[in-house]
């Protein structure tokens, strides 16, 4: 079911009314069944492999939190009779069947996941292996991706490691453990939430707060206005950019890439403030994934701004688990002794963040774009990781005051610049085509009038929309700063104005966002 | 129970705002959209009085102009014709007129569209366009025979978006308030007569039109022939011409033409297909009578009533006109007289 649609507000009306009528005890009941009826909706087949993923996440957590306590059981029984080699032995092994039964799971998870996003990517590279030696590798599988697969499979197996590193309980119903993963909310978009943040406020029983509920109806305008409005208006422009770059001029590519920007940040954050906004309404709060990302000064600032759940999932559990696992520390203590203390301190988390990035540029697609997009990311985070002290040596010497207005706006500036030719990379198609875009921004000829360098915006009212709408986002970042919007709002304005402002916005998405909308369908990042 | 009662409150004034914004401006759609005819106050004035009803979608209503037509046949004519109007507006519009008015002849407008047109693919402006037109007491029975559940939310942005485009045309001078001309149904053109031409040779057999008519649009067609005679009515199908540009370029026009004589021939009823008539090409020339390829322009409207006028006199007068009409369009088509 699409979210821009009349069919998702009727099903958010009847939710909402049902989950304040039903007995408290009752809602995660209320909320699992409009999930799974969500779920069904957009692809009742894909259940099947939701389902596969809870059940055995449910399990695979069940058994390692029993073995753990059995382990402790034992422990405690025989304290006195065991020694320390004995005791520790019986930890070694009992740790080895919980991470046996762990990595189980996970394969099996990540093995469905792999099947239906990478197999095709893997089947090409496998052709274009074997076409080296004159044979050929065909690919004839047909496969509808499960709904949100990326999304569940990662938040699922993070709740499978929380339960391996005793940070949380194993969920005993599976029904609420297929609640947690099915959550409709973000099965298509995110956040991925951890279970100890969302689990207790899906089964906790919920009143309904009038504030709460008109701030997340406020918060939900907000993004519809920013999806259907700046984000669809601008998604036809942009494409076609993409897609016949070679025939624009340089600058008008280097502005289509900027639109792209504001495009993608208007449809994900547009997305976020739509499910944030309604699981505000049913009391809920979900994780937030954005952050002001644009104010970003440095490209690692911006990763922790921009689709904070990812990066803080593959921080919490890819990246410090390779960062702190002993081989890992065992070669940075040899670096340090061969090759200097900076090598030391910087060669673990360099090679964790290694496969941090490019498994983060796979996440986001199966192809060659995407992972270079995720290693240049990775080059950039690293490459200012080693440079930290050296630059700021050199800042202390060429007298630059960092807390400088206009030293801050220039780093604003590169940041912006830097994510924006990164970003553009995998979106236009193949590797090739990616770096054709960016030769073309430097080596295209120039516009020869207005309508050359703007060619794509035929229509001037939805030119003055979008610039409007991207000013208004940018003066709400601007206000976000001091805390929430809709408090500041509710704080500063009357009730009358507010009602205005709101009821204008929700005008200006009928008008612009309707037309825009039609057949444009889905959000940019569903796709993942 | 208290933050209920607010939540309910909160959520009420914003839709009471919504629903006195959205009133507003389908008030500006409705009651100053320069384009569409809001004619329900003259037709209401004419009562009783009319004897000739011509009823069609825009290719009509830029067509018969009864301030030309009636002094010839002595009639009391009204073009009932409206922008996009389905035959459930065409019935809705008929059955009203003819129950209050001495109706003799109801003059309906058939062409390559009438029938395949569809609503739930084009959305339902055409039933927005009628809606307009009837009264206040006509209107809620006609909204839900015309608009099913899931038509309103496309319903509610076309109103709300014409309405703020006419809001913005109003401040800017470029329309006025109020949309009735006095001129019996006869929409003219604001704009003046400009010349439309088109390469006739070049433009032969490039197009293939949907002819699937749907089984709703036909049952309509056979409400209205019933209606017509229910009420001793006599009904003439006409095809009224469209440009010689467009006659040239479809490759199937025929199957229409075919299809409405067999109906007429079944029902005992008349049907003249003006695009078939010799030398209408030259009567009316595209360049000077034609505003697109539908749609005749006031110069055409001016001609094209002159001679419909006169077509119908020499008809009643039982005059046998058949050899002035090509028998199909391929026929037309092959004549090296009408390409030139």
């Amino acid at each position: 079911m699409s979210i821009i649609s009349v069919g998702f507000i009727l099903f958010a009306i009847g939710l909402l009314i049902v989950y304040y009528l039903v007995p408290k005890k009752a809602q995660w009941w209320v909320l699992l069944a409009a999930s799974l009826l969500f779920y069904a909706l957009g692809n009742w087949r894909g259940l099947i492999y939701l389902a596969v993923t809870s059940v055995s996440a449910w399990g695979a957590a069940l058994l390692i939190e029993r073995d753990a306590a059995e382990r402790r059981a034992y422990l405690k029984e025989h304290k006195s009779e065991l020694s320390k080699e004995e005791k520790s032995a019986v930890k070694s092994r009992g740790r080895s069947r919980r991470r046996a039964l762990m990595a189980l799971c996970m394969a099996l998870s990540f093995l469905i996941l792999a099947w239906f996003k990478y197999i095709h990517f893997l089947l090409a590279q496998a052709n274009a292996v074997a076409g080296l030696f004159g044979g050929q590798v065909k690919d004839t599988i047909t496969l509808i991706v499960p709904l949100g697969i990326s999304f569940y499979t990662f938040q699922t197996m993070g709740y499978v490691a929380d339960v391996y590193w005793e940070r949380v309980e194993a969920q005993k119903n599976p029904l609420k453990l297929l609640l947690f993963t099915s959550f409709f909310p973000q099965i298509t978009q995110g956040p991925i939430s951890t279970y100890s943040d969302l689990a207790g406020q899906l089964f906790a029983p919920h009143s309904l707060d009038d504030r709460a509920f008109v701030h997340g109806a406020e918060r939900m305008i907000w993004g519809f206005f920013k999806k259907m409005v700046i984000a669809n208006i601008l998604s036809p422009y942009v494409a076609d950019v993409f897609a016949n770059y070679s025939g624009y001029a340089g600058a008008a590519v280097l502005l289509g890439a900027f639109c792209y920007s504001a495009q993608i940040y208007a449809d994900f954050s547009g997305y976020m403030d739509i499910m944030c906004g309604y699981c505000q309404m049913l009391g809920i709060r979900l994780t937030e994934n954005f952050e002001r990302p644009y104010f970003s000064k440095s490209v690692a600032e911006y990763w922790r701004r921009w689709h904070i759940s990812l990066g803080a999932w593959f921080k919490a559990y890819l990246y410090y688990p390779l960062a702190v696992s002993k081989w890992n520390q065992k070669l940075g203590r040899n670096a340090k002794r061969k090759l200097g203390k900076p090598f030391g301190d910087y060669l673990p988390a360099t090679l964790a963040l290694i496969v941090v990035w490019l498994t983060t540029g796979l996440w986001h697609g199966a192809s060659w774009a995407y992972i270079v997009w995720g290693g240049l990311n990775g080059v950039f985070i690293i490459v200012s990781m080693w440079m930290e002290k050296p630059f700021g040596a050199l800042k202390g010497k060429l007298g630059i005051n960092e807390s400088a207005w206009l030293w801050r706006a220039f780093q604003v500036l590169r940041t912006f610049l830097l994510v924006t030719f990164i970003k553009v990379l995998p979106e236009v198609g193949t590797l090739r085509d990616g770096l054709g875009l960016w030769a073309r921004i430097f080596r295209g000829p120039p516009p020869r009038s207005l309508g050359e360098l703007i060619p794509f915006m035929d229509k001037p009212e939805n030119v003055i929309c979008v610039l409007l709408g991207v000013i208004l986002m940018f003066i709400v970042s601007l206000v976000q700063r001091r805390g929430s919007v809709r408090l500041q709002m509710e704080q500063r304005l009357p009730y009358w104005l507010r009602l205005t402002i709101f009821a204008v916005l929700f005008f200006v998405i009928v008008y612009f966002g309707v037309p825009a909308s039609g057949g444009l369908g889905g959000f940019l990042y569903a796709q993942f | 129970m208290r933050s209920f009662k607010r939540v309910c409150k909160s959520v009420l004034a914003f839709l009471l705002v919504i629903a006195l914004v959205s009133a507003m401006l389908a008030g500006f759609y409705l009651h100053t959209e320069y384009y569409y005819y809001q004619d329900f106050k003259e037709r209401g004035d004419l009562t009783g009085t009319l004897d000739t009803l011509y009823c069609g979608a825009s290719f009509a209503l830029r067509a018969f102009r009864p301030d030309i037509i009636d002094p010839v046949l002595g009639e009391s004519g009204y073009n009932l014709s409206g922008s996009r109007l389905t035959m459930l507006g065409r019935y809705t519009l008929l059955e009203k007129e003819i129950k209050r008015n001495p109706i003799k002849t109801v003059i309906l407008e058939v062409s390559c569209d009438t029938l395949v047109r569809d609503s739930a693919q084009e959305g339902p402006e055409g039933e927005l366009l009628t809606f307009a037109r009837l009264t206040a007491r006509d209107r809620p029975a006609y909204f839900f025979q015309a608009f099913r559940p899931k038509d309103w939310p496309l319903l509610y942005y076309d109103l709300v978006s014409k309405g703020i485009n006419d809001a913005c045309s109003l401040l800017c001078g470029r329309i006025r308030v109020g949309n009735w001309f006095l001129t019996r149904g006869y929409f003219p053109f604001h704009e003046p007569d400009v010349p439309f031409y088109r390469d006739y040779a070049a433009m032969r057999g490039i197009e293939t039109l949907p002819a699937e008519m749907t089984p709703y649009n036909i049952e309509m067609l056979d409400r209205i022939t019933a209606l017509c005679r229910e009420n001793g009515v006599e009904l003439v199908l006409i095809n009224v011409p469209q440009s010689k540009a467009f006659n040239c370029s479809c490759t199937n026009l025929d199957v229409f033409h075919q299809w409405y004589a067999d109906y007429a021939a079944k029902n005992g009823l008349q049907y003249y297909n003006f695009n078939l008539c010799k030398g209408i090409d030259t009567r009316l020339p595209d360049e000077g009578c034609f505003y697109d390829p539908h749609h005749l322009n006031n110069a055409g409207a001016a001609a094209f009533s002159e001679f419909y006028a006169d077509f119908m006199r020499r008809i009643r007068a039982e005059e046998d006109l058949r050899d002035e009409f090509y028998t199909s369009y391929a026929e037309m088509l092959n004549d090296p007289a009408y390409l030139g």
